[in-house]
């Protein structure tokens, strides 16, 4: 960090409220960096929040050939509104937050559209599939399969798919970015007996979902499938 | 969706307990539940492993070329803001948006130029799928001249097996139809090939696995001498032809000895060719009252045959490999009785071992088919070899048969006209037999007479349709081959 943005960052923690900052968090102070035009501090959350970020978006959308252009979304709104953010809470909650804004923008948009996802360069270069990955992926057809790791995680994205957007995403706060009740009530903009609510029918629906498959082994009803009987 | 479900009381009681917010009273109470209701403990199992399965989902990593593109895209954020308000002093974000654009430029460069990297890489793997699937066949023959060699010579060009199930007639055009038809189909493009791949099944593409693993483990001058000769296979008319002469060689080698397997693979072209007459003759030699046999009795013998295997296909599909038993189910119904015939009859003698018992009914029903001549021998036989009789007597029958009438009648064409008058002396029965004796006669002397002339009608030398095409030069014809590596696909005793 060079030192007009040191000078920059410490004028703007001391101007903020001592008890508002969350001064041990360390991304609260990155951001106010960027907001004293420190682009290096705004790489640093860029390379720390990117991978989360997409993580989230993924799972609460489903639509891999739009995530990263969301993401991207979310920095630019993050950027844009740097000089006005205050750090009232943790900086997670704030990006989160916006990042729920434009996930729920881009489900409107693409339910008026209809769209049809079409493979990109980026899904082309995935397609190219290894013998050992076909192999991986014809052996879990088969009836005495192993449930491994990446078959559990399969069936838990299709779980995901039938639970509601809102449970999805606060058990996706309360999973991965272990925000506890109050944080993701801030993120989400509900109350705290609203959020448990959230987070208690989330469980009990993926639970619900995930049933057929721990239990019988069946595959998780998607919602473009059945379940079979 | 289930979002709109109303929450059990009991589940919101037990999230609180996972989660630790129940007070010591509440806790004692669930937990004495616990130990004495088995729904009850069942609905918190759920919850727990559907709240750990979460843990399974895969997360994402930093992808750099998405961080510059972001960075990059900031930048020009940044320059766009910085050119509305003109005002301004020069921004600090400037230069470094700059460097950041030039990086993310430079990250977008590298990605684009790994990605085309990796997908060349990838399209040479998928090119080579079908030599890598054909190549312990293309190892036997060795280069696109000894296969011309082989089909000029005919032994090879017609098969007791076809998959009309009747004999071979002069005018049947051979296809490749062995059931070691590669999915890979010889003019397939990458597009194709990778679709394929997606289709097969686990066992084929275990065996893909294992069979890429062989390939590069060869030396790369190896490598590129099969690939060249499945190119040059690809480009020639009668392609599809050929290769049902390489399969039926391949069969064929596959069923020798391992030495005379070894030192096969080892010698050049035309010696090559003269060491397969003569073990073809040497064959022809030891089961000479195979002879015998007449059209009649390759009819009765086919003809019984498809019955039975229709009748016992679930039996005898069992004795087979895995992926030989898929390769089979997928096959074309009107084919599938002779793929398994060919599968059983090339496969090695443990599998053989475990054939179905033939009941004594078949056994009377198989022997009343055939020719007096033959009936002994295929009794001993069959007291000796019980149910395998059948699949090896395909290929005996086939050995003899390999003297075809057409290759017989140019034979009888090229004879002094004076054996010729000497023949034409004999009966009918006896005229094909006598012709084909002598053709293997010379055969074995090297003196080839079941090969075409080697002067045109006009006395002039015969020039080879494809002699003089590079593509046909084998630089190794006067050398030895090298010693092959072992091959996993032969047994190791004939």
């Amino acid at each position: 960090m060079d030192p007009a943005g040191s000078s920059a960052l410490l004028s703007a923690v001391s101007a903020a409220s001592p008890a508002a900052v969350p001064a041990l968090d360390p991304d609260v102070r990155l951001m106010l960096a960027v907001a004293a035009d420190d682009a290096n501090a705004f790489e640093e959350l860029v390379r720390r929040y990117q991978p989360r970020l997409v993580t989230v978006m993924r799972y609460l959308l489903h639509r891999d050939d739009q995530v990263e252009d969301l993401v991207q979304e979310v920095f630019l709104r993050v950027f844009r509104a740097r000089k006005n953010y205050q750090p009232t809470a943790r900086f997670a909650t704030w990006i989160f937050h916006i990042a729920q804004n434009v996930a729920k923008n881009a489900r409107r948009t693409l339910a008026r559209r209809k769209e049809v996802p079409v493979p990109t360069q980026q899904d082309d270069s995935r397609a190219m599939v290894t013998l050992d990955q076909l192999a991986q992926e014809a052996s879990a057809l088969m009836p005495a399969r192993q449930l491994d790791r990446s078959e559990i995680g399969k069936a838990v994205q299709d779980a995901m798919q039938l639970i509601g957007e809102r449970q999805r995403m606060a058990l996706l706060l309360c999973k991965f970015e272990g925000m506890s009740y109050e944080e993701v009530a801030e993120t989400m903009e509900l109350t705290i007996p609203a959020v448990k609510s959230l987070i208690n029918r989330g469980r009990t629906s993926l639970r619900d979902a995930l049933q057929p498959y721990f239990c019988e082994g069946r595959p998780v009803a998607t919602p473009g499938t059945r379940s079979q009987p | 969706m289930t979002s709109s479900t109303t929450i059990h009381p009991d589940d919101e009681l037990l999230v609180a307990y996972l989660n630790h917010e129940l007070g010591a009273a509440e806790e004692r109470q669930v937990e004495h539940r616990l130990a004495t209701d088995p729904s009850f403990r069942s609905r918190l199992g759920g919850l727990q492993r559907s709240w750990d399965a979460l843990d399974e989902l895969p997360r994402s990593t930093l992808n750099a070329a998405s961080a510059a593109n972001t960075l990059s895209m900031v930048a020009m954020a940044a320059e766009q803001e910085r050119s509305q308000c003109q005002t301004s002093p020069v921004s600090i974000w400037a230069p470094r948006m700059r460097r950041a654009l030039f990086l993310a430029a430079g990250v977008l460069i590298g990605y684009v130029g790994i990605a085309a990297t990796r997908r060349y890489e990838y399209n040479s793997k998928l090119r080579d799928l079908p030599v890598v699937y054909r190549m312990d066949a293309y190892r036997a023959v060795g280069d696109l001249a000894f296969l011309r060699h082989l089909d000029e010579e005919g032994v090879f060009a017609e098969d007791l097996l076809n998959n009309e199930g009747t004999a071979p007639g002069d005018t049947a055009t051979p296809d490749d139809k062995t059931l070691l038809q590669p999915p890979f189909g010889l003019s397939m493009t990458t597009a194709d090939i990778e679709r394929t791949l997606r289709q097969l099944p686990i066992e084929t593409i275990a065996e893909i696995q294992s069979r890429s693993r062989q390939f590069a483990a060869l030396p790369p001058v190896e490598q590129a001498a099969l690939r060249q000769l499945h190119d040059a296979l690809v480009q020639e008319q009668d392609a599809a032809h050929l290769m049902a002469v390489l399969s039926r060689y391949h069969d064929w080698i596959a069923a020798l000895p391992s030495s005379d397997r070894a030192e096969l693979m080892e010698l050049p072209t035309m010696e090559r060719l003269e060491k397969t007459r003569k073990i073809m003759a040497d064959q022809l030699r030891r089961h000479s009252d195979w002879m015998a046999a007449t059209a009649g009795d390759v009819q009765h013998l086919q003809k019984w045959t498809a019955d039975y295997v229709v009748r016992h296909a679930r039996e005898l599909l069992r004795v087979l490999p895995p992926r030989q038993q898929e390769l089979l189910r997928n096959a074309n119904p009107a084919q599938r009785p002779w793929l398994l015939v060919r599968a059983i009859a090339n496969a090695p003698p443990h599998v053989k071992n475990n054939l179905p018992e033939l009941s004594d009914e078949e056994k009377i029903r198989f022997l009343q088919g055939f020719s007096p001549e033959l009936t002994q021998r295929v009794s001993q036989e069959l007291q000796s070899r019980g149910t395998q009789t059948i699949f090896d007597i395909f290929q005996l029958l086939g050995v003899h048969r390999r003297g075809n009438p057409r290759r017989l009648e140019q034979f009888f064409e090229g004879l002094p006209l004076a054996e010729q008058k000497a023949l034409l002396q004999l009966g009918p029965d006896q005229l094909p037999q006598e012709l084909r004796e002598r053709f293997w006669r010379r055969q074995e002397a090297g003196g080839g007479p079941g090969r075409r002339p080697m002067t045109q009608p006009d006395g002039r030398p015969r020039r080879e349709p494809w002699a003089g095409d590079p593509r046909m030069r084998d630089p190794r014809r006067d050398q030895r081959r090298p010693p092959p590596p072992p091959r996993s696909d032969l047994p190791e005793s004939g």
